[in-house]
């Protein structure tokens, strides 16, 4: 006798109570490492969560994975991660990119307006908006990666916080299943949309 | 679960030695012991191969053998002197190759396989020489080590092992590309330095 296989958000939930605990235990094992300060684990998980404009894009992403449903859903964790560290990775090797704070901004302003308006592109072309995207966010965030960190904590944080955040967007965008969990969403999207806006206007002046 | 119980135990247990690693605290073998706990590379290398073996429906007690092999062989170099080496960049490659790997869920064929894990082990050996004067205190040391870099990939690969549901691959592969995005973060930073 087979059981009935559980809904995506019992799914998603599932995933995202093992992601709590992990994210519980880990700064346990970085403070047992005696000298780690801020530019620990505990740096890395704060660096990304004190960038509202940081904040409100991996939120969309979230969103938007959300809205797109299966694969979207389940490819977007976890290729994300890899190609915004391919960013941090150029950050800190301080490889040129221009205009990375308007390009943080412009992705706020598309992502939150892809939800908003319920966008439902090819997966490819959502795939390549976001993974470009990432490479902006990524580049700020090792670009400025403080000096005297210590590198494998503070990464380890960092990953574990963007990937968070881009958990909580997906978590609050599986509310689209319902009439008014989708409007809920689409609302957020829209919010997300003018604050990039704001961004955008404050990383122009 | 039973073997997920475990690991979690396993892990509770030396996250609470390595809280209470003060001087003189239970020995060097204890020392020794939490040493790939609290050092961030080594257990970022010790997870990304827990995971990737415990995800092989195939091979998985040969690619185990052949690490805890690989960290024998390395604790014994160290034992014996070996110089300095670059074995946190082989091993920060090593966390990259097993989280990307993971995160691909594709089966792992042993003609890479076996390299990367007696690779990392050897490296994890050599970077961890004991910090101590006297002989017996640093056999112990080492003892302690290899007991624990062997223990954490096996409990974690043998509790993935059970892991069959869709959602809980998926978990898998999320953490393999966390540990796979922290390892470039890190060769980036160690390229820059």
């Amino acid at each position: 006798m087979s059981a009935s296989p559980p809904s995506v958000s019992l799914r998603c939930l599932r995933i995202f109570g093992l992601v709590g605990i992990c994210t519980c235990g880990m700064p346990t094992w970085a403070l047992a490492h005696t000298g780690q300060g801020m530019g620990g684990f505990a740096g890395g998980l704060a660096h990304p969560l004190f960038g509202a404009d940081h904040v409100a894009a991996m939120v969309a992403v979230g969103l938007w994975g959300a809205f797109l449903g299966p694969p979207a859903i389940y490819q977007l964790p976890v290729v994300f991660p890899l190609v915004m560290a391919f960013g941090g990775a150029l950050g800190i090797l301080w490889v040129p990119l221009p205009h990375v704070e308007i390009g943080i901004a412009v992705s706020a302003v598309v992502l939150g307006a892809m939800v908003a308006l319920a966008a439902r592109p090819h997966l490819a072309v959502a795939a390549a908006l976001v993974g470009a995207f990432a490479i902006f966010h990524g580049h700020a965030h090792g670009a400025e990666l403080p000096a005297g960190a210590d590198p494998v904590a503070y990464s380890l944080g960092f990953v574990v916080a963007t990937g968070a955040l881009h958990l909580a967007g997906i978590a609050f965008g599986l509310l689209a299943r319902w009439p008014a969990g989708r409007l809920a969403v689409r609302t957020a999207g829209g919010a997300i949309a003018v604050a990039g806006l704001v961004f955008l206007h404050a990383s122009m002046t | 679960m039973m073997a997920l119980r475990l690991a979690i135990l396993l892990l509770t247990t030396m996250v609470s030695s390595a809280l209470a690693h003060a001087p003189g605290f239970g020995g060097r073998f204890t020392g020794g012991l939490v040493h790939p706990v609290v050092v961030p590379a080594h257990l970022l290398a010790l997870i990304g191969v827990g995971l990737l073996v415990g995800q092989q429906a195939e091979g998985r007690a040969a690619f185990l053998t052949i690490f805890g092999l690989g960290v024998a062989a390395g604790l014994l170099a160290i034992a014996w002197a070996a110089g300095p080496s670059s074995a946190k960049l082989v091993l920060t490659t090593a966390a990259l190759a097993a989280g990307a790997w993971t995160a691909s869920a594709r089966p792992l064929p042993p003609v890479l396989g076996w390299p990367l894990m007696s690779v990392t082990g050897a490296a994890i050996g050599l970077d961890s020489p004991p910090e101590t004067a006297s002989l017996r205190e640093a056999n112990h040391m080492l003892i302690g080590t290899g007991l624990a870099a062997t223990a954490i990939p096996t409990a974690l690969a043998a509790a993935i092992a059970h892991l069959n549901r869709d959602w809980q691959r998926l978990a898998l592969r999320i953490a393999g590309s966390w540990i796979a995005a922290a390892a470039i973060l890190v060769l980036a930073l160690a390229l820059a330095a």
